[in-house]
């Protein structure tokens, strides 16, 4: 008996506890205070914890320790049963695992359901998949071998869309069948070889077909050569390592299981090292795993209660993904006739004495009976009707969002999943709590010393709803939102409330940053002063200290006021002024209140303040900033006159010098020696000039007589 | 006297004008403000102040106290003290620092002596000139000992306030046992008496 320890798969945890969903997928139920078995065996360290049942997986999310958190696939789920309770044992659901060699058959199905159709005409003939290569682009495409071609067209290749030849399809299906009853005979063997206990038991019939075939394509070439490209690969290889076709071992697969199974036995000994077959490292309560009737499956206890709903539900789920399946190969609706309701014909009842009577009574009843039901009916369909409204109010989400808003909104859909979960759930508030969690750090709280107040975030967590998820949507109620924000410490999530006691405001703010308020002010107002005395000393460098307006400007630090601060905080202003409050309290900013406004600065008159700002270092690196500036401003002046001369042709010499270049230049020209000037253009170094110069060197040699 | 008192940089920081309302900070600014005042007192030799902050007396003559900077007004960054905070900062120098007096405590608005140098400071200075002229036991008017340019009276006794100086007597030296106050006829201080 192999381990089965790792059908667990590891989770993604976000920040505010919920795990992190793949697309597509979403939160169906959610229980609370669970533990996992494994066989017979408690899974360790996994015993407290939320299961959240997923259209997915069934993801175990421990209370404790994030990350003990685990999922297990749905996809390798075959059933599931109730264990009731007994005394103290809590009832428990068990759920069935298909063995390895089921679930990789089901999904290798999966991944071929292209085009096979299993066998429902017949239980004799067997169907293969064909691969035959596009004469244009020569891609492998497939094909049935039952394809009939002569209700459907020849099929179109895959990536370019060009028919092939019809002969050509024909001669390979023949080529197909024909292998195939060859090759029929010897199937029976390896399938008898393969055995009592490590057959699988329940296993598709299109699973069967497929492995089938593979095996009798490769009874023809070598067992380790590449159906496609004829490379010999290693016998353990999956994959071809040139052309990356799947290899069909050739091995029987009785061997192929037995070779398996003597891997795991393997790794049960050096359990601690084997990583493919605990890879979350779970440890159980026995030390070995124990199943009853050699089958895996685990159990969930609910500690809680809850187990019947669960139950329903995971069924439901079981059952929808097996109809997939079903759909995905295409097997369902094949042939159906739409059933037509008979027409009721109306019959005239009039008969004499009280056996008319009681006729008649019953034929009321009926057109009663009738009525109601069509009511009913009609109900339904207005129902769906609404549920078509509201997909058609979703398609309108974009144009109604505002435009400012979008590209904020846009990225975020996918980032957070909508919260799945009935209002009388007793974990509903937990998981509001968390999913509000989730969207203020995501939206609201991205800057550490973001805040925002509990009204702001309810009307905007709101407003986030509905542009995320239509007009359908249940809006959060005050209620249940006050109740919700409240658990924010209980559930140990990244955002904290703060009161402040002065004016009653609460406030939500990122846990990590709360304490520090006063050192944003601190920076802040810092940051604006070192960026005056920068300013100002950087006038004075400059030459401007005599400007009347500059040095009006830069006489003095004039502090910051509140709505200053409130802007670069992005703190709404009633936060602003508790915290500056506060700050002005403990003595770390002081006021300046003159006509002008208030203002505040940072406190300088406590004897062990030192002035931050080095005014000397400034003062170089001021100096060396400015030098730099005007090395710049020199250079790009110099290239676009480099630039702008280049093309023209006059103005060639860019270390032209008027004056005594002028007189030579004019004397050449009363002499006519046009031949000198040009001489000295070729003295020039600049080459993007030379082919210019080049142009001209005809004229070189000329001379004027 | 050309030169002018440079304020400490603090005088060209707002907020010192406004009184600050947490306790401790406020200490600190009075404690900025008077040392401010002492620094700018002991620049120009003032020994006593208006109640407003504006300078009363100076040893030094040829100094005009009216055009002196203010204290408590900053022209440049357009900044000054109200009254009432100006109160409290003289409260602050006369009784936590003690660096001060009221001229006369039943009538404030006469102003304040400003103490930059101690009353036992000025006592050991007056001492020590009497002392080292000769004249201890003599008896010496206020003229003499404050205005007098023969006898060498030192700089830093030369043209005090008499006011002042009759307070340093009577507070200290008396006290001291070192000196006596004899009156005139008018019921004046005719003369001291240093021993």
């Amino acid at each position: 008996m192999g381990s089965y320890l790792n059908v667990w798969e590891p989770v993604l945890v976000n920040k505010s506890n919920r795990p992190v969903l793949a697309d597509g997928e979403y939160n169906i139920l959610i229980r609370d205070n669970m533990g996992l078995y494994q066989g017979k065996s408690k899974i360790l360290g996994r015993q407290n914890g939320r299961i959240y049942l997923t259209n997915k997986r069934i993801i175990y999310f421990d209370n404790d320790t994030n990350a003990n958190c685990m999922a297990l696939p749905l996809s390798i789920v075959s059933n599931c049963e109730i264990i009731e309770g007994f005394f103290r044992s809590s009832p428990k659901l068990k759920i069935h695992i298909r063995s390895s060699n089921e679930s990789n058959d089901l999904s290798k199905s999966n991944s071929e359901t292209n085009g096979t159709f299993p066998s429902t005409n017949g239980i004799g003939s067997k169907v293969n998949i064909i691969n035959w290569a596009c004469k244009i682009c020569s891609y492998n495409n497939q094909i049935s071998s039952n394809f009939d071609f002569e209700e459907n067209d020849v099929p179109k290749c895959v990536s370019c869309g060009i028919r092939p030849n019809k002969q050509y399809l024909m001669k390979l299906l023949e080529e197909a069948t024909r292998k195939n009853s060859i090759n029929d005979k010897d199937q029976t063997i390896p399938d008898n070889n393969g055995g009592d206990n490590n057959s699988p038991t329940i296993v598709d019939s299109t699973a069967m077909i497929i492995e089938d075939s593979s095996n009798h394509q490769l009874i023809e070439r070598r067992d380790d050569q590449c159906p496609t490209c004829t490379f010999i690969n290693h016998p353990s290889m999956k994959y071809c390592e040139l052309c990356g076709t799947e290899l069909k071992t050739s091995l029987p697969p009785s061997l192929q299981s037995k070779l398996s199974n003597n891997v795991s036995n393997v790794s049960i000994i050096s359990k601690d090292t084997d990583i493919t077959n605990n890879p979350l490292r779970l440890k159980i309560e026995t030390s070995e795993e124990i199943y009853t009737n050699n089958k895996p499956y685990i159990k969930l206890s609910f500690r809680k209660g809850g187990y019947l709903e669960f139950n329903q539900k995971l069924i439901e789920i079981l059952d929808e993904l097996k109809w997939d399946s079903l759909k995905n190969k295409g097997v369902i609706n094949q042939n159906s006739i739409k059933q037509q309701t008979p027409k009721l014909r109306k019959e005239s009842l009039r008969g004499p004495g009280i056996h008319g009577l009681e006729l008649q009574g019953e034929h009321q009843r009926k057109t009663n009976e009738i009525i109601l039901s069509n009511t009913l009916d009609d109900l339904e369909q207005l129902m769906f009707k609404y549920q078509d409204v509201l997909k058609l109010s979703d398609s309108f989400v974009r144009f109604v969002r505002p435009q400012v808003n979008s590209s904020k909104y846009t990225v975020s859909t996918s980032v957070i999943p909508p919260l799945l979960i009935k209002k009388s759930s007793t974990l509903y508030l937990q998981e509001l709590s968390r999913h509000i969690s989730e969207y203020s750090i995501n939206f609201e709280l991205t800057k550490a010393s973001s805040m925002i107040t509990t009204e702001e975030l309810f009307a905007n967590y709101n407003r986030y709803l509905v542009s995320t998820q239509g007009f359908g949507t249940e809006l959060i109620e005050p209620n249940d939102f006050n109740k919700s924000i409240e658990l924010f410490e209980e559930l140990n999530l990244p955002i904290k409330l703060k009161r402040y006691e002065a004016s009653g405001l609460v406030v939500i703010s990122q846990r990590s940053s709360t304490d520090s308020y006063q050192n944003f002010i601190l920076k802040c107002i810092n940051s604006f002063e070192y960026e005056f005395r920068y300013n100002k000393l950087k006038n004075i460098e400059l030459g401007l200290g005599n400007d009347q307006i500059l040095s009006n400007e830069y006489n003095f630090f004039k502090g910051l006021t509140i709505s200053q601060l409130t802007d670069q905080l992005e703190w709404s202003y009633n936060v602003t002024v508790q915290e500056v409050e506060t700050c002005v309290n403990n003595g770390s900013i002081v006021i300046d209140q003159s006509i002008a406004g208030t203002f505040y600065h940072i406190n300088k008159f406590s004897s062990n303040y030192e002035d931050p700002i080095d005014e000397t270092k400034l003062i170089e690196k001021i100096k060396q900033e400015i030098l730099n500036e005007q090395n710049n401003i020199t250079n790009t002046l110099k290239s676009q006159y480099d630039q702008e001369n280049s093309g023209n042709l006059i103005n060639v010499k860019p270390d032209y010098t008027f004056g005594i270049g002028r007189i030579t230049q004019l004397v050449n020209q009363d002499t006519g020696g046009n031949g000198s000037e040009l001489e000295s253009f070729r003295n020039t170094p600049d080459p993007s000039l030379h082919s210019q110069y080049e142009s001209l060197n005809d004229l070189q040699g000329l001379t004027f007589e | 006297m050309t030169t002018e008192f440079v304020f400490p940089k603090i005088h060209t920081f707002p907020p010192l004008y406004t009184e600050q309302p947490n306790s401790t900070i406020l200490s600190n600014q009075l404690d900025s403000w008077c040392q401010i005042i002492l620094q700018y007192c002991e620049f120009y030799k003032i020994t006593s102040l208006n109640r407003n902050g504006t300078p009363k007396y100076s040893q030094i003559e040829s100094l005009s106290i009216d055009s002196l900077p203010p204290i408590f007004e900053n022209k440049s960054i357009n900044r000054s003290t109200n009254d009432n905070f100006r109160n409290v900062i003289i409260h602050h120098l006369i009784y936590k620092l003690k660096k001060a007096q009221y001229i006369d405590p039943k009538k404030p608005e006469l102003g304040i002596y400003v103490y930059w140098r101690s009353l036992v400071e000025w006592g050991q200075l007056l001492y020590d000139y009497v002392d080292s002229t000769g004249q201890l036991g003599t008896v010496l008017t206020l003229y003499e000992l404050t205005k007098s340019d023969e006898s060498g009276l030192p700089d830093s006794l030369k043209n005090l306030d008499e006011g002042l100086l009759i307070k340093i007597v009577k507070d200290y030296l008396i006290k001291q046992g070192k000196a006596q106050i004899l009156m005139n006829e008018d019921n004046e201080i005719g003369g001291v008496k240093i021993v």
